[in-house]
């Protein structure tokens, strides 16, 4: 795990400038505040106007007191700690990370699983490769913007935001068919359920309950989701807040992570703790997990099968 | 008597909605006690399925197995063929594949003994293939049981549970055994050759 002693030293630095900067607005305060009750006892307009200016100063003073430390600080934690923790977990891999709209409507919505949204935005994507994977990991705000009109004919657009994870993982070996597992508790503005003809029934209740599947080619289906697939599923869908769906397109799989929106802002004010770290180091992790879980780097995703 | 006509036919219709419901009850839950039970013979074919397979990757192994160690070669086989008595597996009890899968379970712990007597063993490309392949079989086999046991205990749950266990009492359905891994041996597996 990383070590995070020199962010905690340049929190330590900020919070030191901050505790000046705000005992110093007190003072100005203080000195405003004896003005006062000085022109309360003996009014002078000389005196109200330096009180005033005292006062102002103050409020000028605790606004950058509370800006300018933190100012900078969640990039550079984001800069030294997130970036720092992406080398960790994927281990000298290339990869490459852009803060916004790495990923377009089009590039995510190729399986046809996303109803076309009224807004839509992505950010921190990273694309890498893992175990021989080129893997995507990005979050996406879908939005849906539904309009009122109330009885007096005033219009209200309130809008929508269904946040997520969007992962895209790339087989060596085309199966020409798609597979489409939908957790049924999400939401059909989002989603589009229908996506292939055929629908599947699996042997285990618990999965059938949980998702809706359906396919191109129910032999290539049976192929791929065989009990060890069905459990590793249900597992991460258990283990993981959010409604997880993966579609198989070809040679792509799509792993969706909806309704989950995860947010790391840094502040001088919140010790940085082994908890913040644990989290960050999840959240890069997950599609790593997600490729060892369902075992993607096994030869029956690839050129041979073991099936074969 | 107006009125005391309208109260009988709301009475009258309150019976009649709730017989009705209670029918609509009744068949729902006699329907989900017989889809279930298609789930519970769908899960014990893929356990079969799974067990099927790693039996005869276990043999080829040991088919390896035996161009090297002769004598490890027949008592791990003999082992395994104890259990399965030459049964076919889809007409054991759940016990009988229960302990079935132990006994391999051991066997494979039997030869992963032997490949550390035998580097060349351990060298051979179609053995480690075989390996690779008995590995992502227990995997299966281990999720076609989890899997099998969901589905038999929110059966059983269902017979046990009042009201829906005056059906399943009336239909004659009873609970159904679940796939039980034996406990796991406190004492290293003891290998005598």
């Amino acid at each position: 795990m990383m070590k995070f002693d020199a962010i905690e030293a340049e929190r330590q630095r900020r919070l030191k400038t901050f505790k000046t900067l705000l005992l110093v607005s007190l003072g100005f305060l203080v000195v405003s505040i004896i003005l006062f009750v000085i022109y309360y006892f003996n009014p002078n307009s000389v005196l109200m106007v330096i009180a005033f200016f005292v006062a102002v100063i103050f409020f000028i003073l605790l606004t950058v007191a509370f800006s300018l430390p933190n100012n900078g600080f969640n990039k550079y934690c984001k800069d030294n700690l997130e970036k720092n923790i992406m080398n960790d977990v994927f281990q000298g891999e290339k990869y490459s990370y852009t803060e916004k709209n790495g990923v377009s409507f089009k590039e995510m919505n190729y399986s046809g699983l996303f109803l076309i949204p009224d807004d839509f935005e992505t950010s921190d994507t990273i694309r890498t490769t893992y175990k021989g994977i080129e893997l995507t990991l990005s979050d996406y705000i879908f939005t849906r913007i539904v309009t009122h009109t109330d009885s007096k004919g005033n219009t209200t657009h309130t809008r929508y935001p269904f946040p997520g994870r969007y992962m895209a993982f790339n087989l060596e070996r085309n199966f020409e068919s798609g597979v489409a597992i939908i957790d049924k508790r999400n939401n059909n503005m989002v989603f589009n359920y229908k996506l292939y003809k055929e629908p599947l029934d699996f042997e285990s209740i618990d999965f059938n309950k949980r998702f809706y599947a359906t396919t191109s080619n129910k032999e290539k289906a049976f192929y791929l989701i065989r009990p060890k697939e069905i459990m590793a599923l249900l597992d991460l869908s258990n283990l993981y807040k959010g409604h997880i769906s993966n579609v198989l397109v070809n040679h792509t799989i799509y792993f969706i992570i909806a309704d989950t929106k995860v947010d790391f802002s840094f502040n001088i004010f919140h010790k940085l703790d082994e908890g913040i770290v644990k989290d960050i180091y999840g959240y890069y992790e997950l599609p790593l997990k997600i490729i060892d879980s369902l075992n993607l780097a096994a030869e029956r995703y690839n050129e041979k099968s073991l099936d074969e | 008597m107006e009125i005391w006509g309208i109260v009988l036919i709301v009475i009258v219709a309150i019976i009649v909605i709730i017989a009705v419901a209670i029918i609509a009850w009744v068949i729902k839950t006699g329907n989900w006690f017989r889809q279930t039970k298609v789930k519970i013979d769908e899960a014990k074919s893929t356990i079969d399925v799974s067990l099927t397979k790693r039996f005869d990757l276990l043999t080829k192994s040991l088919a390896t197995v035996k161009g090297y160690a002769k004598h490890e070669y027949e008592t791990i086989t003999k082992t395994i063929e104890m259990r399965s008595g030459g049964n076919k597996i889809s007409d054991m009890s759940m016990k009988e594949k229960s302990e079935l899968a132990q006994s391999m379970t051991d066997a494979s712990k039997q030869i992963n003994v032997v490949l550390e007597k035998y580097p060349d063993l351990k060298a051979n490309e179609q053995f480690n293939r075989l390996q690779l392949q008995i590995a992502d079989c227990e995997d299966n086999l281990q999720a076609s049981r989890r899997i099998f046991n969901s589905n038999v205990s929110i059966y059983n749950q269902r017979i046990v549970t009042f009201p829906s266990s005056i059906i399943a009492n009336h239909h004659g359905y009873k609970k159904e055994d679940f796939f039980e891994a034996e406990a796991a041996k406190k004492e290293d597996v003891k290998i005598e050759f």
